[in-house]
């Protein structure tokens, strides 16, 4: 972990959804702003996860310094949270070229939905947005917080639909304009003329016109999309990258971690490691509550009731039983998983923490066991 | 007013919530229980390429709802799946489905489409509730769901006319139907309750026909300790921090009490927070699992709990063991 954060330019956590991917990106990046490296935490979770723990009421698509004490010389953390329908109008902003081109693709109601729409279009803005910081080369390291997705890599495979979309052949298909004369008396071949009255009749004419001339409004913007996508597929499986797979001591969590490891490596895209968060760590001891804290139970409690000492000695007792059973139960799942990692890889565990983590504290604190690291197993 | 009673009543229940606090189980326990009753219940994942259920009811669950209990089926709306199914709804001619389909064109174009996938998977939830008295449907996490949820309203402007139009427009009447409900599935922990009260903000302004009126509460522990305890557990949690000897056994006791104590202050903090939103009709508590449980154990320990305040008058909170 330490060497991934002092060298690596992009760190790339995924895992399922509650397993505290966010709160672990942003303890890696305040490890390495400490470290003397200047750093972004881009997350695109819709959720205010992060901007909770790094202690600011809410932060949106412009990219905030969080105010560190004793970074070394040249240490910075900055923060930024996604937000995919201001990023997508600020490109269109950029790259309309001019002001009438640009209120016309706003005014588009496919842009709109797009735009709008967090969910069908955060993986496309992620990908924009990852580009343009990761190309500016204002920082030393980014550490990426994925969506929680339990099925695919869908930032990585998103902005691919897209492109396959924008396949010049298509894009040339669809630009034909749809005006209805057109569509129903132009002579055409075979099963495209079929097609295009079916898609009319499916979609209504009135999208496919507004398809069409979003569309026709976007095509420069389009291309650039897709240089974009293939520099950031570079990125990906660049040296200077590596994936870290978060994962929480429970079968599901465990299960969608395995998948990650799987389709990453099926990707050859670089894995730094796992964490794995909130371990309850818990021995099972053959001594009672009462031969250990007895005589200081009661030596504690003589300005309370009777019976005090007696009720807690047996809560704890229980409570130790069932701690002590998920414990083990855990401790069975991680070995169960991960058993045959990849060489030089980590493994980290992290023990639960007694508190949740709402300020830079608790993320140091956090950092602190994430630099504790530990030899792969195989 | 919703209530545990009238929830097991609904044509169509939506469960949704931030990711890990047991959505599936409670989605499962629920439909399990309506089955019970007699009534004939489909659960459906979302367009998942590992559905949850699979564990749970140890099926491999298929598109074609399958029957896993008395009344009880299971379902997996696979995007292609309902891609075909809507397809051959829109355009009746069985080779017309297949010129779409085989065309290297239109696939690309359906993909990349925003909202096409939402819209079709939500048909085929209309399509399932001609077919059963009730859908529980098991959505993905909380962002995500709201998006899913939203894009039949949204792409009313898009498309003014046509068969989409009316597919979303039928979507809407089943959101404003009084029998179809969203229920939110949280933790007592900050964090996670504080995602809740942001869903349940943003629901309002985004679906408000789909408000959640109910929040489930899962891993709820009610106080056991009196004040006294819990006096003492502190003085005890201090002496530990201040022995340098200390026992591993020892200190995993006062762990473990820490722990639970720590637990039952959260549960009571989460459901003060959750009450003073004032609008939710019922909060639903339900107690950790054991550890030794099954998912299958998961589902029947919920699914008892449910039936617990499903008797109880409104307003009056779930059992805590």
């Amino acid at each position: 972990m330490d060497s991934l954060l002092q060298t690596k330019k992009l760190i790339v956590c995924v895992g399922s959804g509650g397993v505290g991917k966010t709160t672990t990106a942003a303890a890696m990046g305040l490890a390495a702003a400490r470290m003397g490296r200047r750093v972004l935490v881009l997350t695109i979770d819709p959720a205010r996860r992060l901007a909770n723990a790094l202690g600011l009421e809410s932060f949106g698509n412009e990219i905030r310094q969080i105010e560190v004490d004793n970074l070394p010389p040249g240490g910075a953390l900055f923060a930024v949270m996604l937000d995919a329908g201001k990023t997508f109008r600020a490109v269109v902003d950029r790259v309309s070229p001019d002001q009438e081109t640009r209120d016309r693709v706003f005014e588009n109601p496919v842009f709109r939905v797009i735009a709008d729409n967090v969910g069908s279009s955060v993986e496309y803005m992620a990908t924009e947005r990852l580009y343009d910081v990761y190309f500016d080369g204002d920082y030393d390291l980014i550490v990426l917080d994925t969506p929680p997705v339990k099925n695919a890599l869908d930032f990585l495979d998103a902005p691919g639909r897209l492109v396959r979309f924008l396949d010049r052949r298509i894009m040339k298909w669809f630009l034909t304009p749809y005006d209805e004369k057109r569509i129903f008396s132009r002579v055409v071949a075979g099963t495209t003329g079929v097609l295009f009255r079916l898609l009319a009749v499916i979609f209504g004419k009135e999208f496919l016109a507004d398809l069409s001339s979003f569309l026709q409004s976007f095509r420069e913007l389009y291309e650039g999309f897709r240089e974009r996508h293939e520099e950031v597929t570079k990125l990906f499986s660049s040296k200077h990258t590596s994936f870290v797979v978060v994962a929480a001591p429970n079968k599901p969590s465990l299960e969608v971690a395995e998948f990650f490891r799987g389709e990453l490596g099926r990707r050859r895209l670089s894995i730094g490691g796992a964490v794995f968060n909130q371990v309850l760590a818990c021995d099972g001891g053959a001594a009672s509550a009462e031969t250990l804290l007895g005589e200081l139970s009661r030596s504690r409690s003589i300005d309370l009731p009777p019976h005090t000492a007696a009720s807690l000695l047996a809560r704890l007792d229980a409570a130790h039983g069932r701690l002590a059973a998920a414990s083990e139960r855990e401790q069975r799942l991680l070995s169960q998983f991960f058993s045959g990692n990849a060489r030089g890889a980590f493994r980290i565990e992290i023990p639960r923490l007694d508190e949740d983590i709402t300020n830079l504290e608790g993320l140091s604190l956090l950092g602190s066991f994430l630099l504790r690291q530990a030899p792969a197993t195989s | 007013m919703l209530t545990v009673k009238s929830l097991l009543q609904s044509k169509v229940v939506f469960v949704t919530g931030k990711g890990g606090t047991g959505k599936t189980t409670f989605a499962s326990a629920l439909a399990s229980q309506a089955a019970r009753a007699g009534r004939k219940v489909c659960l459906l994942e979302i367009d998942s390429q590992r559905p949850a259920l699979d564990d749970l009811f140890d099926v491999e669950t298929p598109y074609e709802p399958l029957e896993v209990s008395k009344g009880l089926f299971v379902s997996n709306a696979t995007w292609m799946s309902a891609l075909v199914d809507w397809l051959r709804d829109v355009v009746p001619v069985d080779r017309l489905v297949r010129v779409i389909l085989d065309n290297p064109m239109v696939r690309p174009f359906l993909e990349a489409t925003p909202g096409a996938r939402e819209v079709v998977i939500l048909t085929r939830l209309l399509e399932l509730t001609k077919d059963f008295d009730m859908v529980v449907v098991d959505l993905p996490a909380s962002g995500h769901a709201r998006a899913v949820l939203r894009i039949p309203l949204v792409a009313l402007d898009v498309f003014k006319s046509g068969p989409v139009f009316d597919r979303c427009k039928a979507i809407q009447a089943l959101y404003d139907d009084a029998a179809t409900h969203l229920v939110l599935v949280s933790l007592p922990e900050e964090m996670v309750v504080t995602e809740t009260l942001e869903t349940l903000e943003a629901l309002r302004v985004e679906v408000p026909s789909l408000t959640p009126e109910m929040v489930v509460l899962n891993k709820a522990m009610s106080p056991v300790l009196n004040a006294d305890e819990r006096t003492l557990l502190r003085r005890l949690v201090e002496w530990s921090e201040n022995q340098s000897d200390l026992s591993a056994e020892a200190a995993n006791l006062v762990k473990a009490g820490r722990w639970e104590a720590r637990c039952e202050v959260g549960t009571a903090e989460a459901l003060k927070r959750l009450e003073e939103d004032g609008r939710l009709s019922e909060i639903l508590l339900i107690p950790p699992h054991p550890v030794q449980d099954s998912p299958a154990g998961r589902v029947e320990r919920t699914r008892a709990c449910i039936a617990r305040a499903e008797v109880q008058s409104p307003r009056v909170k779930g059992q805590v063991g």
